[in-house]
């Protein structure tokens, strides 16, 4: 992972209109956000517009980055996520045709050791501590953006199950961080 | 739904963030937190929790196209255009001065738009945001090789005590500090950097503002407190 602080002065230095520092924050950080959109897109087209509105949001919004958002990294990670969000349910709203070029055969992994930073390594603990259906529940939602609904059809389980699945694995993870 | 239950605002801040919650429930939560300044905070509490749960893909370079794209958005194309014939003219002045014709000016033109299209200018720029002690932000330095200059931007205005004077210093690794020059306490500033202190710059991890009497150290040395710090970071 990149170094915080770093990415902290660039994202500073950006929200003062310097464009080598944005380039530079691109450089170090388009490769883990452009993972993100693609998995929760799976299409290449989807991801790179994805990709680039977010960027631009980064750019405009930089000012309004505090540390009360998490690190530079996970906010704009959110920006990345929410935009892909909007994008995945227009798409499901609308008749979607068969576009096989366009699918991603190989979706980037999921690797957890790669949660290595102080605050990913907490959490990482904190997601060992749930039951692997709960684990398996919340991350279905974060990195693919499945709704309840969604979930409750991957999994062949009751929707209340799901619901009291999601709702009960939070309230965990955020506990075990607080302790 | 009733949104004024805490245990509900903080469920639906929770999936919010997680991404369960999603078409039309989405957007009205988004339009809570337009108005809701403590919904937001919840909303942030839940991204500073769960949010370093995305660092856990394998990266994927995305192709070049995407930041071309961004570039085009967001103007950078057309001012880089401007920005060669900019030096380009900048060094056709000096040539003047060396009493060059026009048609040798044009001939130093191609070879000079011949130049910069096959060889990459090298760049070295760095930023670094000087703090004090209890992290709040000064100056802004930024430099560049290839204009040899430091811009300073003054972030917040400090109090300047009568007859001292604020000098930037950069720190080589494992030499003494050397001066930078002088920096107002309210005012932007640039300073012109030689070669020399350029090299310098890429053996410095960080710059440090000491206070010194008006006029600047008279030793070369910082003779009074260090004040502010700043990471120098290349970019």
């Amino acid at each position: 992972m990149q170094d915080a602080k770093q990415l902290q002065t660039l994202l500073f230095a950006c929200s003062h209109r310097d464009r080598a520092a944005f380039t530079r924050l691109y450089n170090l950080t388009s490769a883990n956000l452009f993972a993100v959109a693609i998995r929760i897109l799976k299409k290449q087209s989807l991801a790179e517009d994805v990709l680039q509105d977010a960027y631009i949001s980064i750019w405009n919004k930089a000012s309004e980055f505090t540390h009360t958002k998490g690190s530079v990294m996970a906010w704009m990670s959110s920006i990345v996520r929410y935009r892909a969000f909007d994008v995945l349910r227009k798409q499901k709203r609308t008749v979607v045709y068969e576009d096989a070029e366009n699918e991603i055969e190989h979706l980037p992994e999921l690797d957890m050791s790669l949660l290595d930073t102080e605050t990913a390594l907490a959490l990482r603990e904190c997601l060992s501590m749930l039951n692997k259906e709960q684990r398996n529940s919340l991350m279905l939602s974060f990195y693919e953006g499945l709704t309840h609904g969604e979930l409750a059809e991957r999994l062949a389980k009751p929707l209340g199950t799901i619901k009291s699945w999601i709702r009960r694995s939070l309230l965990q993870v955020r506990k075990c961080l607080e302790q | 739904m009733k949104y004024d239950n805490d245990k509900l605002r903080n469920r639906l801040a929770g999936e919010y963030v997680l991404g369960t919650l999603h078409g039309q429930a989405r957007a009205r939560f988004e339009s809570l937190m337009r108005d809701d300044a403590s919904l937001r905070r919840i909303v942030d509490t839940w991204q500073q929790k769960i949010g370093p749960m995305s660092e856990a893909l394998t990266p994927v370079t995305p192709p070049v196209r995407v930041w071309k794209g961004i570039e085009q958005r967001l103007g950078f194309n057309h001012d880089s255009s401007e920005s060669i014939l900019t030096r380009f003219w900048n060094h056709l002045t000096l040539w003047r001065g060396l009493g060059l014709t026009t048609t040798m000016a044009s001939f130093a033109l191609v070879a000079y738009l011949m130049l910069i299209s096959t060889q990459p200018i090298v760049v070295n720029q760095y930023v670094a945001v000087m703090t004090n002690s209890q992290q709040q932000v000064s100056w802004m330095v930024t430099t560049n090789s290839l204009n040899q200059q430091a811009t300073i931007k003054v972030l917040n205005s400090q109090m300047l005590p009568a007859n001292k004077a604020f000098e930037l210093w950069m720190l080589p690794t494992g030499q003494s500090p050397i001066s930078m020059g002088l920096l107002s306490a309210s005012e932007d500033k640039i300073l012109q950097i030689s070669t020399q202190l350029l090299q310098q710059l890429t053996n410095s991890k960080a710059l440090a503002v000491s206070l010194e009497p008006s006029g600047g150290s008279p030793t070369g040395l910082p003779t009074g407190p260090v004040l502010y710090q700043g990471n120098l970071q290349s970019i």
